[in-house]
């Protein structure tokens, strides 16, 4: 039997809120490389804050490790490194004058220099569509530009694992469906939350169903979108 | 709303949105230490002043009822010490303009003084924004020398504050469509304490995500911009020609006439 390559270890993660909520309990799961796992789950699943965790951006106890680096506050660098979050609203992540500066923001804290930096934001934003916006502010773009902005800003980081949380949300169907196209071409790991099955379907062959802050599921896409009994369980199907 | 209210025509081509962006941020600093510099009771003197913002805004191909209405939007900081001006100061003042020469009150001319200056301020300004991406202009403070800190927040104003006021445009909306037009004084007042509230508290939250943001992307306190500014000889010379304009405004004018 070979060993399956893993990308992204997580056992046993638990996360507790000030607020006195226990956001998520006791997760384990295993990403191999290239893999597209989606994630799905009702509103409060804990879907955003398994991604904050990886990220390093919420307290957790459990294990987190990332192309072999166990996430801690002195390797977060490293494993930020190694993964890209886009955030559910794209408006918070593209926070500078242009989108060459927005882009080039991580290379350029990743230690590149500027003339890299300046390469790899080019390549990320014609990757995404939007060659000849490069001096374009954030607030002079549709809600799709901004959506593909956000992917190009962790795109230019050349990670290995995108987080993407709810990367279709407000976005029509012309925007989504580019979206789709562009994700659908990409050789990174996926860990992907969203409401939307379709978009799953599409991208995904793995689905995770959290709910509570615990794993319900972890089956192939087919398997769990296929179980309509489930997903009437957990509120995401009629 | 949108942010063609401050960066409109910033993206055009001119002689002056070649200009380097800390040429045109010098020569409108100049600008405006010397147009604050005259007495407020020498109106006359500040005519030629007019010149520098009509000349960059022609030709920027900035129209002039741009500018006005810019000054015409922001009057409201200036009206009150503008109207209670000549109540304050009665003393009788002699003007001079060219062979015409007439006696008027103190406050009167400190009146037109403070708008005249304004206004030429403000289109000054207002040349400056529509003939400079805001990116080149943030550039610009910080190689002239204004701490990272606080051009960093300027950027993050110019990019977050419309979407501030977006969200408290729709908290408005979503106010007023329940009829809060119809509630009592006291009930309104509550409501726009609410909305207020409402608003810290979001904008609160939206900066807690955008340093995550920043975070996760490898963020560490060290600001980087890709922004390239070429100061060139055209530069120097329009700088070398704005200083002589305003020392020629400033110590020259009266005695042409």
């Amino acid at each position: 039997m070979t060993d399956i390559p893993v990308l992204l270890q997580i056992d046993g993660l638990h996360v507790h809120y000030a607020d006195g909520v226990d956001a998520l309990r006791g997760v384990s799961l295993a990403v191999s490389p290239a893999e597209r796992v989606g994630l799905i789950g009702p509103n409060g699943a804990g879907k955003t804050t398994l991604m904050l965790a990886i990220m390093n951006a919420v307290r957790f106890s459990g294990r987190i490790v990332v192309d072999g680096i166990a996430v801690s506050k002195q390797t977060e660098q490293a494993a930020r490194s190694r993964c890209g979050m886009i955030f559910q609203d794209a408006e918070d992540h593209l926070f500078m004058p242009t989108l060459l500066d927005d882009v080039a923001f991580g290379p350029l804290n990743q230690g590149c220099g500027e003339e890299e930096a300046r390469q790899r934001a080019a390549a990320a934003i014609a990757q995404v569509g939007l060659s000849g916006l490069e001096e374009r502010s954030a607030h002079h773009m549709s809600g799709g530009q901004k959506r593909a902005a956000a992917l190009a800003t962790v795109l230019s980081m050349q990670v290995q694992l995108l987080l993407l949380d709810e990367p279709g949300a407000n976005l029509d169907h012309r925007s989504r469906r580019r979206l789709i196209e562009t994700l659908d071409g990409r050789p990174e790991a996926m860990l992907l939350a969203t409401h939307d099955l379709p978009m799953i379907q599409r991208l995904c062959g793995r689905v995770i169903l959290l709910d509570q802050g615990r794993i319900i599921a972890d089956r192939p896409t087919a398997s769990i979108l296929g179980d309509v009994a489930l997903l009437q369980l957990h509120g995401l199907v009629d | 709303m949108h942010h063609h209210f401050i960066d409109r025509f910033a993206m055009r081509h001119s002689p002056i949105h070649r200009l380097d962006a800390r040429a045109k941020l010098l020569a409108v600093l100049s600008y405006t230490v010397v147009l604050i510099s005259f007495d407020r009771y020498t109106v006359t003197d500040l005519a030629p002043l007019a010149v520098l913002p009509l000349a960059l805004l022609w030709f920027a191909g900035v129209p002039v009822w741009f500018a006005v209405r810019r000054v015409l939007i922001l009057s409201p900081f200036i009206l009150m010490l503008v109207l209670m001006s000549p109540f304050y100061d009665r003393t009788p003042q002699a003007v001079a303009f060219g062979p015409w020469h007439y006696t008027v009150s103190g406050g009167w001319l400190t009146a037109a003084d403070i708008s005249i200056k304004f206004a030429l301020g403000v289109m000054a300004l207002t040349a400056l924004m529509c003939s400079t991406r805001f990116a080149l202009l943030l550039e610009a403070l910080r190689r002239l020398g204004l701490p990272q800190v606080v051009v960093m927040q300027l950027g993050f104003l110019y990019r977050y504050l419309f979407v501030l006021i977006d969200e408290a445009m729709r908290v408005r909306r979503a106010r007023d469509f329940r009829g809060a037009a119809l509630a009592p004084v006291g009930r309104r007042l509550a409501a726009a304490g609410g909305v207020i509230g409402t608003l810290f508290i979001r904008t609160l939250d939206r900066s807690q995500r955008i340093h995550l943001a920043m975070a996760t992307r490898g963020y560490r306190g060290e600001p980087h911009s890709l922004c390239q500014l070429r100061f060139t000889s055209t530069d120097v010379v329009f700088l070398l020609v704005v200083a002589l304009y305003l020392a020629a405004c400033r110590w020259g004018y009266p005695k042409w006439f």
